[in-house]
């Protein structure tokens, strides 16, 4: 019973949400409050989801032929899908997979470097923490955006190793051969470093702090006193803190694909952003 | 160290946020997207501090003298650069005659005829080309002329080539001479010459000439006002819904559902169309549309629509405190629910509350910045000067004067927040 009260209070949730979407857009299309409102606006909601299941269509539009007197008028009708493409540039299932891609190989990144990082530093303390402590409030500070700008200046204006735009890259390669797996990830390849940078020093801080709080606790002194070596307490050290980790990343998500976004517009990336 | 750095560059900030929009002019303000305003000013230029290190044309107007009849301007010309334009604008419609003396003493005539408004030199095409047959080696053609500045020919050294970069300027006094065709000017009748250089100014200039330090400094006080009453909004209400979300009754279910409601809501989608409802916009150009909101309104906005996750988590802790031992007591004791909160719990929040806000304040901030890049931040703040930069391409161009003091400025203003946040952390939160 609680199980079907919760499916039913997120469904509720769910409904609710992307009426309210449909309402706030039919809003801001200019529709003005009145007693017909409510009405348009469910109708418009309804027009905006089937308008939103067929851009994954791969329907073809039509063209409507006027005749007047002597001459004729065509007036295409495009289907969603088309208007998509023609707006993003790409099919909305490679704009998916594109955002995906982006985040998932960032995420890689962030969590191998961050990971190794926040325990080295928790662990072993030195160095390695002294220059986490200084980074990683700054790196929370600045926003991600202005990493973009860095990296464009560094690597493409002064070193010119990565491509700017990531389409116009993608583009170019079509134009003169077929593009490769290691096409698409060279040209993503700034807008990755852009949300690592952004994101790296703050999830090493958290393992970090999570690594801390465990040497505190009795089993890791038993496992010193045992003359364990120090990458076998590091592996499991890093296994108590995996699970408090991932709620952190999981919290942190949604701020992550918002700057996602971000990047992708500065380097033309045609995902969800 | 830190928390006495982060304290101080805090209070640096907001005096700044506080005082630097007194310091621009009511007038530029009101015209921030009136393109004609910003007509006299070169477009896209980095500052004059930098034109001075680089040796590039500072932006000005030059002063003229009257005598037997004619006004006489002289220009003081030392640039490794020449100007992006001049312009000469007359103080009255009439056949005017402009001539040019360069340092060595050559003449040439640029203009001759009536000026119904003002004249760019640069577009002078045929008295330009006539300069250039005179100075340069080999003579460009038209074409290449308008492709590398025309105004190169005019400052050029003899017998140099003038489209090539380099060393091929001549420094000196060049004197502009504007005259009547026929008779003479009065005294009253001042043209102005306008120099458009390559710098201008304190920040330089967007590509429209605007002046960045204009916006940059207007735009102080309505990113922090947004973003300290935004996080104060967000923080509040996440503060009550939270509470109240853990009461068995109905308010406590409503609470409940509201919070996750808020949580699950996209907050990026859902300003923007928020922004559209609520803000008024004005479009100038087929890819240009200027949003303008409240503030006031603008910051609940935000608040309301980033509170979700902070009220969850504010819920998570009341409902934690609340398995204690001693609220068991309390209650045994017949304290209320209401009464246990506001006694008992309220006293764990308050910090947790303080630390948040601390952390939602550079969070707003920088939100703000990702509306610009959407093009919908209202108003004249940091992130629609973000926004514009992305728009205008001036990320290409990698525009420093127009990135950096925005992005400084935030991260300064968010690593303040953050070191105290982090303060009260320390004292308030741990264990």
């Amino acid at each position: 019973m609680g199980l079907l009260k919760r499916v039913a209070e997120a469904l509720m949730i769910t409904v609710l949400v992307i009426l309210s979407m449909g309402f706030l857009t039919a809003a801001a299309e200019g529709v003005h409050l009145s007693r017909h409102f409510l009405s348009y606006a469910l109708h418009r909601t309804g027009q905006y989801l089937r308008f939103s299941v067929d851009i994954f269509k791969n329907q073809k539009g039509w063209v409507e032929v006027i005749h007047e007197g002597n001459s004729v008028m065509y007036i295409p009708h495009p289907s969603p899908h088309q208007i998509f493409h023609m707006l993003v540039g790409t099919s909305p299932q490679m704009a998916i997979l594109n955002t995906l891609f982006l985040l998932s190989v960032t995420m890689v990144l962030v969590f191998t470097v961050g990971g190794y990082w926040g325990l080295k530093a928790g662990y072993q303390g030195g160095r390695w923490d002294g220059v986490l402590a200084v980074l990683a409030p700054m790196f929370s500070a600045i926003p991600g955006w202005f990493w973009g700008i860095f990296l464009m200046w560094a690597l493409w204006w002064k070193l010119s190793i990565v491509p700017l735009s990531y389409i116009d890259y993608v583009h170019m390669v079509e134009g003169t051969g077929k593009p490769t797996p290691f096409t698409y990830l060279y040209a993503l390849t700034t807008p990755t470093l852009t949300l690592t940078f952004a994101n790296v020093a703050v999830y090493a801080y958290n393992v970090r702090n999570l690594v801390r709080n465990e040497l505190h606790e009795e089993y890791f002194l038993a496992d010193v006193l045992k003359g364990l070596p120090d990458k076998r307490i590091m592996r499991k050290a890093l296994r108590t803190v995996l699970p408090p980790f991932l709620t952190f990343t999981s919290y942190n998500f949604l701020n992550l694909m918002m700057n996602g976004m971000a990047v992708e517009v500065m380097f033309n990336v045609p995902g969800i952003g | 160290m830190y928390r006495r750095l982060s304290t101080s560059l805090l209070l640096v900030m907001l005096a700044f946020s506080l005082l630097a929009p007194r310091l621009v002019s009511s007038q530029d303000i009101r015209n921030w997207n009136n393109s004609t305003y910003w007509a006299w000013n070169p477009k896209g230029v980095p500052p004059a501090w930098y034109g001075a290190i680089k040796g590039l044309p500072d932006t000005e107007w030059l002063r003229g003298h009257y005598s037997n009849g004619r006004f006489v301007y002289v220009y003081d010309f030392h640039y490794s650069e020449p100007p992006q334009e001049i312009v000469l604008i007359p103080n009255e419609t009439c056949n005017l005659r402009l001539t040019v003396i360069d340092p060595l003493g050559n003449r040439y005539v640029l203009w001759e005829g009536y000026i119904p408004n003002f004249v760019y030199l640069s577009r002078l095409t045929g008295p330009m080309m006539n300069v250039a047959r005179d100075k340069c080696r080999p003579v460009p053609s038209p074409g290449t002329l308008l492709i590398h500045n025309p105004l190169r020919a005019l400052f050029s050294r003899e017998g140099v080539d003038c489209t090539a970069p380099g060393n091929t300027l001549l420094q000196g006094r060049y004197t502009f001479i504007v005259e009547a065709v026929d008779g003479n000017l009065s005294p009253t009748d001042e043209p102005r010459i306008r120099v458009l250089g390559l710098s201008y100014g304190l920040m330089g200039t967007d590509v429209e000439g605007r002046d960045v330090w204009v916006g940059f400094a207007y735009g102080a006080e309505e990113t922090v006002l947004v973003a300290i009453l935004g996080a104060a909004v967000m923080v509040g209400l996440a503060l009550l819904l939270g509470m109240l979300s853990v009461l068995s009754n109905g308010v406590g279910g409503v609470a409940d559902f509201v919070s996750k409601f808020l949580t699950a809501t996209p907050v990026l989608p859902a300003s923007v169309l928020l922004i559209v409802v609520f803000g008024s916009s004005k479009t100038v150009s087929w890819n240009q549309t200027y949003f303008t909101m409240n503030p006031f309104v603008l910051a609940l906005v935000i608040g309301v629509l980033l509170m979700g996750n902070v009220s969850r988590n504010v819920r998570s802790m009341v409902e934690e405190e609340l398995r204690k031992d001693y609220i068991e007591s309390s209650r045994a004791l017949g304290g209320s629910p209401l009464w246990i909160l506001r006694k008992h719990v309220s006293k764990i929040i308050l910090p947790y509350s303080l630390h948040q806000f601390s952390l939602a304040v550079p969070g707003i901030i920088g939100f703000i910045t990702l509306l610009g890049f959407f093009n919908v931040s209202p108003g004249i703040n940091w992130g629609t000067l973000m926004g514009e930069i992305i728009l205008s391409g001036a990320r290409y161009k990698l525009a420093w004067w127009q990135i950096l003091p925005v992005g400084i400025s935030l991260g300064i203003l968010a690593f303040s927040f953050i070191g105290i946040a982090d303060e009260i952390k320390g004292r308030f939160l741990k264990g």
